[in-house]
């Protein structure tokens, strides 16, 4: 299985509007990530969902470099790989040579 | 003023190893902040935004551990003290109510609330020497999670083998022949309509009172009992075991489920053989048989583990 997802990495649903929503923005944030999805995405699974995208190396993170003014925990930005990028182009290409042939 | 979830994170940083609070914990509870620190700037009630950030929190966490525990290795480097006493817990929890409720779905329409409260009462104690050794047993392959434990885990699981061991000769000695004796004199009270005192059998007599009896069903069913008694050790030194040479979880936990599946029918049919005449050494089977193939399993981790050090 290990060497089947080498050659060709599998991509959720999530994990395409996840990528989709930060191939368009600089940085995002968890719940920012939760609001822009306009409820496909539930803040109880996008960490969960994130952390397995970052393991996969879909997407990389950081900790925002200023702490917030009441001295809470920093929080954690996400942003797009090189190869989150081209996975995402690959697979929507891949959809749109394939969806006129499911339509037909 | 304390911010919200530094409780919370102080509790987790004690469970989880850094990946995971890195990853999902401290992202979590970063949100949690800003969300009800903004909703009180804005003049809202904090309070429904934090419950609603600590539900999504466990929800998380949750999930989480789901995943987690199907991975064949974790990431974290070492596994906690508190998920090698944790998790034999809820095994055991659940074990329990799994064995209760066959006999309380037999009794669907029985009788007032107190007296089916008085039913699950007399039934807990006859559960606990089975469902404890067994709930450690894959309790413990739960927190292992196809890792070798180290040495201080190892002691751990011991001592939690010692307190098991402690805490079914307790239940044999008094909880069960209780429990038992109790639940017979409630089912025959009930299909009689009136109390009915009922004389006690082999089933309902304590390890001491068993000793004194010098019929042979009684000494056997009395060596079962205290093999009964023995069996934690075994059974988590076989979890350990397991867990030390099975790298994949779910094969682990089948492993363990198996083993613990039959030493519970092996119990029943050793016990009703030892009554039929089988010498009462035959009692003591399973637990050797769990301790040498868990020491085994634990030598040859331990051997296998020494040689790829001295490859590298």
């Amino acid at each position: 299985v290990a060497k089947r997802e080498q050659v060709f990495p599998r991509l959720s649903a999530k994990e395409a509007l996840i990528l989709g929503l930060l191939r368009g923005a600089k940085e995002m944030y968890g719940l920012e990530l939760v609001a822009a999805s306009g409820g496909a995405l539930k803040r109880g699974t996008v960490y969960v969902t994130l952390g397995r995208m970052e393991e996969k190396g879909f997407i990389a993170s950081h900790q925002e470099p200023e702490a917030p003014a009441m001295g809470g925990l920093p929080r954690r930005l996400y942003k797009p790989t090189a190869y989150g990028r081209q996975l995402l182009a690959a697979s929507t290409a891949m959809r749109r040579r394939l969806m006129p042939e499911f339509v037909r | 003023m304390r911010l919200p979830g530094t409780r919370l994170r102080a509790l987790a940083s004690r469970v989880c190893g850094r990946d995971t609070m890195e990853r999902l914990i401290d992202p979590m509870l970063a949100d949690i902040q800003a969300e009800h620190e903004s909703a009180a700037r804005r003049g809202q009630r904090g309070r429904i935004v934090l419950w609603r950030g600590y539900l999504s929190f466990w929800l998380a966490v949750g999930l989480h551990c789901l995943a987690a525990a199907f991975q064949p290795r974790g990431r974290d480097a070492d596994i906690s003290l508190f998920r090698v006493v944790a998790y034999p817990i809820v095994a055991f929890l659940v074990l329990t109510a799994l064995l209760i409720a066959p006999p309380l779905q037999a009794f669907p329409s029985w009788g007032s609330a107190s007296e089916r409260t008085a039913l699950v009462l007399t039934l807990v104690p006859q559960a606990l020497p089975l469902t404890i050794p067994a709930g450690l047993c894959l309790g413990v392959i739960g927190a292992l999670r196809g890792r070798r434990p180290t040495t201080a885990r190892l002691l751990t699981v011991l001592a939690l083998a010692a307190v098991s061991t402690v805490a079914v000769w307790s239940m044999l000695e008094w909880g069960v022949p209780a429990g038992n004796q109790r639940f017979r004199e409630l089912v025959a009270s009930h299909l009689a309509g009136r109390p009915v005192h009922l004389e006690p059998g082999l089933n309902e007599l304590g390890l001491s009172r068993l000793a004194q009896r010098t019929d042979p069903p009684a000494v056997r069913h009395s060596r079962l009992l205290w093999a009964l008694c023995f069996a934690s050790g075994p059974l988590a030194i076989f979890a350990c075991g397991i867990s030390a040479r099975v790298r994949r979880f779910s094969t682990a936990l089948a492993l363990g489920l198996a083993a613990c599946l039959a030493y519970i029918c092996a119990t029943f049919g050793l016990d009703e053989s030892l009554r039929n005449g089988l010498p009462g050494a035959a009692a003591w089977i399973p637990n050797v048989l769990l301790f040498v193939t868990g020491v085994l399993l634990l030598m040859k981790s331990a051997t296998g583990s020494g040689r790829q050090q001295g490859l590298q």
